[in-house]
Formats: C-alpha cells, structure tokens, sequence
C-alpha cells in the first residue's frame, strides 16, 4: 500500500473533522465543574461550622443549660466530634486540591475515588461512635424515661435523616467533578 | 488560538491515543501545554509549526506520564468514542482505519508522518524535528514498508 493511498484517506477526512472539543465548549465544561467544586467547598466549609457551633455550644453547657449533662459522656461526644471535624478538613483540603484545569482526567477520576471512600468512613464512624453514646445518655439516671430523652431521640432521628440527604447531594456532586463524560455534566 | 488550529491539535492527539492513554486525556495536557508556552511564543517560526511542536512534545511526555500509571488494554480493543453517535460511520470507519494503520508506528515516526498527512514541506518537517531533511526522506521510506507490511498481514 502506498503512503498516498493514506494521506488520500486523511485529505477526505480532515474537512469533516469538527466538534472535537479543542475549541472553547471544553473551557466551558471545566467552567461548569468548577461551579460545582465551589460550591461543593461551600457546603463542606458551612458543614464545618455549624458542627463546630455545636461544638462549643455542647462544651460550654455546663454554664448556660439547666440541664446538667455528665462530664464523662461530654467529654466522649466532644472527642467524637473533634476527630470528625478534623477529617472533614482533611476531606475539605483534598477536594480543594484537585486542580480541574491542570490535573488529568485519570488524576481527577482518582482523586474524586479517594474523596468519595474518605467520605463514606468519616459519616459511617461518627454514625457508629454517636449511637451508643446516645444510648449511654439516655440511659443515665436523670434522664431516663424523660421528655428531654424523647426530644434527644427524636432530634437524632430527624438529624441522621437530613446527614442522609446531605451526604447524597454531596456525593452526586463529587460524581459530577469525576465524570469523564463532558455531556452528562 | 486553539480554535484556528483546532485540526492540527486535533489530528495528534487523536493518533497519539492509545486505551492507555485516552484521548481527552491527551487533549487535555496538550490544551494547558498551548495556554501556559503561548505567552513565550516568539514568532521565530509560523504558529502552526510552534502549535505542532507543543503538540507533539507534550504528547510524548504524556505517553510517558500517563501509560504508567492507567492498566492497558489491547488497541485493538479501543472504541472510538471521541465523536457523538449521529456522526457519519464512513467517516469513523476512515478514522478508526487511519489510527489502526499508524498505531503501529514509534512515537517518532507518528509525529513525522503526521506532519507529512498535512502536506508540510520535507524541509519543514525536517526543521521542526530537528532533523537533516534526507532523513525525514529515509524514515518516510521505512514508515511505507511498515504500513505495506501491516496490509498484507
């Protein structure tokens, strides 16, 4: 075969070549990521500080609530809480790290894998740490069979149920930073 | 800039891309390659001899970078997904023969053929590889055995 016979083919084909997404649609489309990565910064930051009002909220009721909650379970919650929120800032730091417009997409696919198992571990801990800890509290002589501990149980359901729903947002955003896919952006 | 050489970026990276080492990946490195060596582009040569430069060097580079660190697959395997499914199958099946026929060439004899599919001068392609054009005029001979031999198998 001729190399002719090759430059022949690629003469035909080089007019139709469009579309290729060298022009600026794929600027677009990392514009687009980028949108979602503030934005997914955003709820991880707002996260990070209503967790860390609670925080001081619980540590300080000693001074400000009527009611009186044991040192030792406060002391346990708080630790819980503590060594959640510095993995949510490690997870914060990882995100803001992946670079959209200079990273590949392989190293951005990666990068989203690692986020999305880190995630995954620091809500299934914390979910597994709170629970007996709530079960320990309620079950402490001032506040069994109370209308606080009922309050308390009720609140921690409706809480876990909205983490639930926040914890999906944030994955499908996290899927939408990985995708490969410039179409089902 | 990219878009008055969309072609030319695209015609490389698309041979320069193996299941290893996918196209919009490839794409990917060479467009940030063109936006940060743009502002050192001195005129010394056309524009579109310094965008087939950066091209070609990032490509490289990226083969490199890249085909290391994603698990490979047999190219005969590769689909050809860079285009949208309403587009004319005569033209993917041109595309797909045309990438089949110079995969099987080096990473430098890719880059040599490319620019002679572009119809760029012996003595262009030969300053753009840094190369005496009587090579340029040697390697294209062995590129055409390869490819005869490739046909006949």
């Amino acid at each position: 075969m001729e190399l002719e016979e090759l430059k022949n083919a690629w003469q035909s084909v080089r007019p139709e070549i469009k579309n290729t997404g060298c022009a600026p649609k794929d600027t677009d489309c990392l514009s687009r990521k980028k949108d979602v990565k503030s934005r997914l910064l955003r709820k991880f930051f707002l996260e990070e500080l209503f967790v860390f009002v609670c925080l001081i909220l619980l540590a300080t009721s000693h001074l400000w609530s009527p009611t009186k909650l044991p040192v030792l379970w406060l002391l346990a919650f708080c630790a819980v809480i503590v060594a959640a929120m510095v993995y949510g800032i490690g997870l914060y730091g990882a995100i803001r790290q992946i670079n959209l417009w200079e990273d590949s997409n392989a190293e951005i696919f990666m990068a989203i894998v690692n986020v999305k198992k880190r995630y995954r571990r620091i809500e299934l801990v914390t979910s597994i740490l709170i629970l007996p800890l709530l079960i320990w509290l309620s079950l402490t002589p001032p506040f069994l069979n109370t209308t606080d501990m009922y309050i308390v149980w009720g609140l921690t359901i409706i809480c876990f149920g909205l983490e639930y729903l926040w914890y999906r947002s944030n994955i499908k955003q996290l899927n939408i930073l990985g995708n490969w896919n410039e179409d089902e952006i | 800039m990219v878009s008055r050489h969309e072609k030319i970026i695209f015609s490389v990276c698309f041979f320069y891309a193996t299941t290893a080492v996918p196209f919009k990946d490839i794409r990917q490195e060479v467009l940030i390659s063109l936006y940060k060596g743009y502002r050192n582009f001195r005129e010394e040569s056309s524009e579109s001899t310094w965008v087939y430069k950066v091209c070609i060097n990032t490509c490289l580079l990226s083969l490199r970078k890249l085909s290391s660190k994603v698990k490979t697959i047999p190219l005969e395997e590769m689909p050809l997904t860079i285009f949208h499914d309403d587009s004319d199958s005569e033209f993917k099946e041109k595309l797909e023969w045309l990438h089949s026929m110079i995969a099987q060439l080096n990473p430098m004899e890719k880059a040599l053929i490319l620019m002679w599919l572009d119809e760029l001068s012996y003595e262009e392609i030969a300053a753009n590889m840094g190369i005496p054009r009587n090579t340029v005029a040697s390697r294209l001979h062995r590129i055409k055995e390869k490819i005869s031999s490739k046909k006949e198998i």
